[in-house]
């Protein structure tokens, strides 16, 4: 037969082995998949994936996410992640050198003393407003304010809302009022403030009262907001720096909060909205954070079982910056502000690191590994059971007793150990499950050669006088092939499946993302326990499918070109 | 009966290098592993008795700190060359002298803290999930088996063919991971923790002692132990079905059970009692080195459900760098495994006469 014919023939065969035909398709895709990772995913998730966890910190992902598409089959709707980009923003500057924002100014400090000045004739009026002005120690007041409005229509609170507020600078000094103000705006109207302190009314933006102040060092450290020092023209002030990132995370934000044990921290806070609920606080809560703030305000909603609040959420920050001479007028905008919930094709892992390039480029290693583990050891086997069988006496004694020896080892033991040894890198892993795979198949392949031994043809070749060797590779071997085929489609997932195990022991390459190693992670952040069931399905589902791959061809080609040895 | 009586001496001779090169390897493995771990041990308690000794304001001569380290490194064995300490290890391990393997770390449920108690202890553990799962196997298997055969080919056979290949690339312990998300997370019905199983008896013990003791603990056992039994039975029952498939169906071709079937006997008598004798022998052997295969406890699946078995043992004996109970509970899973194959050797070439007479190999 050529080879043309040959492919011809086995193609026919394959036909009639639905199983091998399945298990080929299923190959070309698996390395479709693999060719194809550029486009499916990005490479720069896997490059970052064990990073410091900054480049996932910028990605913003959900913690722990489900994916995306189980709004198709759940009939409870989860919001899904994504930017919010209805975002408000004013911005109010009065100039203290202009006499008519000074008027403001004062009317809002003290109505009265206003009232008084504007009685007064103009030239006085001026004269007292220039002495006012060598007293005040700031040239502007400015006001911003920015508000980002999200719509919730699913049936579940988002997992997390977090604005990121780009400001700065703004100057800190002592008895120099300054404030914030966050207010969180619900669809019934309840509005509450997240700075303890600071009021709901806001109907006078210029009135200081109303905000938090930005002098209150436990103020700034709720909320992570870092100051330095820097330079102005009037020399260095303690501020917080010019384009400062407040990063507001409702979710971390409110848990710190309802954790405290503190009621009167939690009242401050939450007081409108525990009140329109009838019930009232006495230590920690024990509730979901964004489920007590997106929840209908009736009984049970401190416990976290009032329905779901549905409509628009409206989160606004205020602030009010005094702005010295020599400082430049800081700068307030929001830079984004995000929903978190349900994510992606294979939501996310606990530490917000999105699971489905992981997913994709872990095939890639599963087939390398799994190939060339099972290819090399099992030429290395056969070549072992041949020599050992064809030659016979000691040397077949000796071949066999070590063979034994190294077959009676327990196999997972020492791959760790070896593993521990060589250290965690993907190709000695390699090699070691080369020098333990090996073994399997040296029994089978020696008795078949016992059996081709006492064959005619190949006793003519010895009493010819060829060369044992020549007869291993002319006449030996080629009866063997069929089987070492077979062999080392059925090997390639008990090499998958160690190195899966060696991974999911912790002992993997910590370079490389396998789906042993995803396994890992989730065993390590009881995924179990947590029921992120996306998180531990899809790893070992890959490796099933890939392990059922190479069985299907496996057993296709035992069945095509060993017809004798299965009936 | 004399090949017989030759044929045993060369199988326990062959047995016993089997297992003294086992043991040797197993020893220099562990000890040459375990010796950097050890080293950094003894620097710890170096430091921790230099500093004790400092904070009582000691002044040290270097000699003196010399002296310390000096009976750290003797108490651990350090001082010793390592080929010394590899040879105790193998000659303990062959002698069974495991109580001279002190464990570092404890172990849930040992008695003691030498390796003997920690092997003794988490030996039962294992033989009780494995051995129990294996039965199931068996028998779901003998049971399967023998249907499928009967009809060859057919839709059942194809299924079981199929769950077979599927169940082959199934990883044992990601199954167990997602029977405790369905059983414990989303059901709740099955503990996600078998160790504490140990604190349910030590409960138990508080109240009933005696035989009532061992009435009572069953049921907790059997709490903590169906969802591993479970697991290990779906993910292994289709290999042994298709196993038993396949040596059942070569069983039917031989002339004896044409001649059952001419004698006019029942399908279902010439089957349970005709081929399934005939094919026990092979059946027997896959369950014999299936169960003591599994003696040295899948290391995975039992940390994932935290069995307090060989495996689990294993692995946190591993992590603590204890290389005596390394050592030992390698051994042990190794001298039991070729134990039962001897044994089986044996046993075959009493019941066959061909064997009997030399004409062919061993059960292999």
């Amino acid at each position: 037969m050529s080879s043309v014919e040959r492919i011809r023939w086995f193609l026919g065969e394959l036909k009639r082995v639905k199983s091998g035909l399945v298990g080929f398709i299923l190959l070309f895709i698996l390395i479709g998949i693999t060719l194809a990772f550029p486009l499916l995913a990005n490479p720069q998730d896997i490059a970052n994936w064990s990073g410091h966890g900054e480049y996932w910190d910028q990605k913003m992902l959900p913690k722990l996410a489900p994916p995306a598409w189980i709004n198709v089959f759940s009939p409870v709707k989860y919001p899904v992640t994504r930017d919010l980009h209805s975002i408000k923003s004013t911005y109010k500057i009065l100039n203290m050198s202009k006499d008519k924002d000074l008027m403001t100014y004062l009317k809002l400090q003290n109505p009265q003393v206003a009232k008084a000045l504007e009685q007064l004739p103009e030239s006085q009026r001026k004269q007292l407003f220039n002495n006012l002005r060598k007293n005040l120690n700031f040239n502007y007041l400015v006001f911003a304010n920015m508000s980002v409005t999200y719509d919730l229509k699913a049936d579940a609170p988002p997992s997390n809302l977090i604005v990121l507020v780009k400001m700065g600078p703004i100057v800190l000094r002592k008895g120099f009022v300054q404030g914030i103000n966050i207010l969180f705006t619900r669809p019934d109207g309840i509005t509450l403030t997240f700075i303890p302190g600071a009021s709901t009314n806001i109907s006078n933006p210029w009135d200081t009262n109303i905000y938090g102040d930005l002098n209150n060092v436990k103020l700034l450290t709720m909320l992570a907001l870092p100051t330095s020092i820097i330079n102005t023209s009037e020399g260095q002030v303690k501020a917080i720096a010019p384009n400062t990132t407040l990063r507001f995370s409702i979710r971390d934000y409110m848990a710190a909060i309802i954790n405290s044990g503190n009621p009167a921290l939690i009242n401050a806070i939450l007081a409108p909205l525990i009140k329109s609920a009838n019930e009232s606080v006495t230590s920690s809560l024990f509730v979901d954070p964004m489920a007590l703030l997106m929840s209908k305000a009736t009984k049970g909603l401190l416990e976290g079982n009032a329905p779901i609040l549905k409509g628009e959420y409206k989160i606004t920050f205020m602030f009010l910056v005094k702005v010295p001479k020599g400082v430049s007028l800081p700068q307030f905008k929001v830079q984004r502000a995000r929903v978190l919930g349900i994510y992606g094709l294979m939501g996310t892992d606990v530490q917000g690191r999105d699971l489905w390039p992981a997913l994709v480029y872990g095939l890639r290693w599963a087939l390398i590994i799994g190939v060339t583990v099972a290819v090399i050891s099992t030429l290395i086997g056969v070549m072992y059971g041949v020599i050992s069988g064809y030659m016979g006496g000691y040397i077949d004694l000796v071949m066999t007793r070590i063979a034994q020896i190294v077959y009676s080892l327990p196999v997972l033991p020492l791959l760790i150990i070896l593993t521990y040894f060589f250290g965690p890198n993907i190709w000695n892993i390699v090699w070691i499950l080369i020098a333990f795979g090996w073994v399997g198949i040296v029994f089978t392949v020696r008795s078949m050669v016992l059996q081709i031994k006492e064959n005619l043809y190949v006793e003519a070749a010895r009493a010819i006088g060829a060369s044992p060797w020549r007869i291993i590779f002319k006449h030996v071997f080629p009866q063997i092939l069929p089987y070492t085929f077979a062999s080392i489609a059925l090997s390639v997932p008990g090499a998958i499946l160690a190195e899966a195990g060696l991974s999911f022991l912790g002992l993997g390459d910590p370079n490389i993302v396998t789906w042993g190693k995803i396994l890992h992670s989730a065993q390590a952040a009881g995924a179990t326990l947590k029921g992120a069931w996306w998180w531990v399905i899809p790893p070992g589902l890959g490796i099933a499918i890939v392990g059922m791959t190479f069985v299907f061809i496996g057993y296709a080609l035992d069945r095509i070109l060993n017809p004798r040895l299965i009936r | 009966m004399a090949g017989l009586s030759v044929m045993f001496v060369k199988a326990v001779a062959n047995a016993l290098i089997v297992l003294i090169v086992a043991a040797f390897l197993i020893s220099a493995i562990f000890v040459v592993q375990g010796e950097e771990q050890l080293k950094g041990y003894a620097l710890e308690l170096f430091q921790a008795k230099v500093r004790a000794l400092k904070m009582r304001g000691v002044q040290l001569t270097p000699q003196q700190i010399q002296a310390i380290n000096r009976t750290i490194w003797r108490d651990l064995g350090l001082l010793e060359p390592r080929w010394v300490r590899i040879l105790r290890f193998t000659v303990w391990s062959i002698t069974f002298n495991f109580q001279m393997f002190p464990a570092k770390v404890h172990y849930a449920g040992a008695a003691g803290n030498t390796a003997k108690d920690v092997i003794l202890a988490a030996l039962p553990n294992t033989v009780i999930l494995f051995t129990t799962a294996t039965i199931i196997c068996i028998l779901i298997g003998i049971f399967l088996g023998l249907q499928t055969a009967r009809k060859a080919g057919g839709i059942a056979d194809r299924i079981i063919s199929t769950i077979a290949m599927i169940s082959a690339s199934l990883p044992m312990w990601w199954v167990g991971m997602l029977m405790l998300l369905v059983f414990s997370f989303e059901l709740g019905i099955a503990p996600a923790i078998c160790i504490n199983v140990y604190s349910d008896l030590a409960e138990l013990s508080k109240h009933v002692s005696g035989f009532l003791y061992y009435i009572y603990s069953i049921p907790i056992w059997l709490h903590y132990m169906w969802l591993p039994v479970l697991t290990i039975v779906l993910v292994s029952f289709g290999g042994w079905a298709y196993t038993i498939r396949n040596v059942v169906i070569s069983t039917m071709t031989e002339d004896f059970v044409h001649v059952a079937r001419a004698k006019g006997l029942p399908e279902r008598i010439v089957l349970y009692k005709h081929v399934l004798r005939a094919a026990s022998p092979p059946i027997v052997t896959m369950s014999a080195l299936s169960i003591v295969g599994s003696l040295g406890g899948a290391i995975i699946t039992e940390t994932v459900f935290s069995w307090p078995g060989m495996g689990r043992t294993f692995w946190v004996a591993l992590q603590a760098g204890d290389t005596g109970v390394l050592i030992a509970a390698t051994y042990v899973t190794v001298f039991l495994f070729v134990v039962i194959i001897v044994l089986l050797d044996f046993i075959y070439a009493l019941l066959d006469p061909r064997v009997r007479t030399g004409m062919s190999g061993g059960a292999r």
